[in-house]
This record gives structure tokens, sequence and C-alpha cells, in this order.
């Protein structure tokens, strides 16, 4: 199976809200399946979300393993339905470019720790705890499912400096 | 189509409009932003603006159509040329190697300086600056740099080159390499 063309921003479909998927049938095997060919057909690709490739359903697949920076915990190749954050812990500001906002890089706040539950392709429901690369990749693909670009948790440079204010 | 490439620096006490008048101008002439930075100082609103545009404008004439900003709002405004070549360079930039770097501590003479010397003597390039300094009985002075230095400077040569030189000049620092996710 072929991988399929990314949807490049500003296509209007990288702004929508995906569905969530109720029954896992022919048509959503089809759509994971193709999800996974085209994150493996992108060498660098570490991590897609459906409606990059132009399907509004809440799938993701990831591969922090594909990274040296998420070599130490990752794991490995997943596809995820229905993917949920359950609880976050800690801050660290990551620097994210996106295949559907090329040439554009920005500064980003996201959780150190997360937690997550999916579904798999089985139907059975899974859960585990993850940190660092793997745990960013995560959530900037779920923000993918809900039309959250990183661009809009870009986190302005100057404020990384304390701002002029008078305390007293 | 060629396009023709402007440096604009505006600078002026602080007031609502500034923005606005500088890029009515810009839009009004048929100008593209095409890279920006714009922030506070003290009470100084200060603009840098890469502009382009499709028809060749004379430095002088680019002067003139900001003479109500000038005036209206009381800004200084200057206009350089940015020749091809120099564009072209920037295009042939080889991938980045980059950190955030901090340096702080009780104000003195200096510090600015022997930081940015160090660095240029290793060729590593400041992209980002940003200095700042408390008010009060004994002013913190803080430093905070993204620099692109060579390959061959990993954190930890990094860290060694920052804390000769902050001991020196009796400051600390922090170095943190800048990762950055393609997803």
């Amino acid at each position: 199976m072929p991988a399929k063309d990314i949807v490049v921003y500003p296509d209007k479909r990288l702004k929508e809200v995906c569905r969530p998927i109720e029954n896992i049938d022919e048509d959503i095997l089809n759509r994971a399946r193709d999800l996974l060919e085209t994150m493996r057909f992108y060498s660098h690709s570490v991590g897609i979300a459906s409606p990059q490739i132009g399907n509004l359903v809440r799938i993701i697949a990831v591969d922090a393993s594909k990274n040296k920076k998420g070599l130490k915990v990752n794991h490995g190749e997943l596809i995820m339905l229905n993917p949920e954050i359950l609880d976050w812990q800690s801050i660290i500001k990551t620097r994210e470019g996106c295949m559907s906002v090329p040439d554009y890089t920005g500064n980003v706040n996201r959780a150190r720790k997360v937690s997550v539950k999916y579904i798999d392709l089985e139907g059975n429901e899974q859960q585990f705890d993850t940190e660092g690369f793997e745990a960013v990749v995560l959530q900037h693909e779920i923000d993918h499912l809900d039309g959250i670009l990183f661009i809009d948790r870009i986190i302005s440079k100057n404020t990384d400096l304390f701002k002029r204010k008078n305390y007293r | 189509m060629k396009n023709f490439f402007y440096a604009i620096t505006v600078i002026g006490k602080d007031k609502p409009g500034i923005v606005a008048g500088v890029a009515e101008v810009l839009y009004e002439k048929g100008f593209s932003i095409e890279d920006s930075s714009s922030t506070l100082l003290k009470d100084q609103f200060s603009m840098i603006l890469i502009v382009s545009v499709k028809e060749n404008i004379s430095i002088l004439e680019l002067k003139k159509s900001f003479y109500k900003v000038r005036t209206d709002l009381n800004m200084s405004v200057s206009v350089r040329r940015i020749e091809t070549e120099e564009l072209k360079e920037l295009e042939n930039k080889r991938e980045e190697n980059l950190f955030m770097v901090s340096v702080y501590g009780s104000d003195k003479p200096g510090i600015v300086y022997g930081v940015s010397d160090e660095f240029a003597k290793h060729k590593i390039n400041i992209v980002d600056l940003r200095t700042r300094v408390t008010k009060g009985e004994n002013p913190l002075y803080v430093m905070i740099m993204e620099v692109d230095a060579p390959h061959d400077i990993t954190e930890e040569t990094l860290t060694k080159l920052l804390n000769k030189t902050c001991s020196k000049l009796g400051v600390d620092y922090s170095v943190r390499k800048v990762e950055t996710y393609e997803l």
C-alpha cells in the first residue's frame, strides 16, 4: 500500500475536531493501515495523526524509537484509536516542527510525563505512562485530532525573560 | 520574478499605533513583511523588519513614505537595501547546533563583552540575545542568548568554555541544548 500525501496547512481539515471511533470495522482498519504505512514511508516521521492524511477520525500512529532522542523511553510502533491523556506531570519546553506546517518551528510548552489510554486494533483498552520525547510526540499528535497545531501553543520568546512589573 | 529586499528599523517612545502606522505604509506601497521582530526596550518601542517588494524603490523614496510615521508618532526610521548576494548566503545555511545560554549575576561592566568575545573566538554565533537589568540596591543582570555553535561543540564543551569566562566575571550561567522535534 503506498503512502498517502501529507495534508499541508492552510488545508481546513487540519483545524477540524475528529470523530471518535465506535466500531473497528474494515474502513477503520484500512485508515489505520494507511496511517502506519505513511509514517513508515517518511523515514524521519515519529508520529502522524489521521487528519494529516485527510481522515477526520481519532487515530494516531507513533514510533518514538525511530529517533535517537526517543531511544531511552519508548513503547515502539503503536497504532492508537481514541487516544486520551489521562494525567500529566511537569513541563518542558520543546521546539517543534510539523510535516503539515513545513519550514516553521516554534517553542512550545509540553508536559514532561503523561499517562495515556487508547484502544488498540483488536479493540482492547490499553494504558501506559511515558516521558520525554515520546510524551511530546503523543501530545503533538493527539492535538491534531482536536484541530490544534503547534502554532496554537507557541509561547513568545520575550516572556522567557521576566516581564517588567512592579510588585510593590 | 525578482524581488527587492530592504531592512527597516523603527524606534521611538512607545504609544499605541506604531505597528499600524508602519504596516500601513508598507501595505500601501505593496511591500511584504518577510521577517520581523518588535519589542519594548524600557519605554522605546523598537521594530526591525526585512521587507520585500516587486519594484526597485530608492532608499530616499522609501524613507519619504515614512514621513507621516516619523512626524506624527515621533519615531526614527532607518532603511537599508539588502543585496541579493547576502540573501543567497542565508539560503545555503548549514544545519544548526543550537543552545540556550543564560548568564546572570550582580550588575557590573563587561558581562556582555566578556561572554560574546569568548563566543566570537570560538566561532559561536549569537542568533538571539536579550539582556535586562533589575532596579534596586543590588541590580541583577540577566543575559539570555540563543547561539548556533560549530558542530564539534557539545553541551559539555560549551559549559567548560562558559565556566572559564563566567568565573572570571563572577557571574552564574547555564546551558541547555535546543532540540527541535520534527513531528
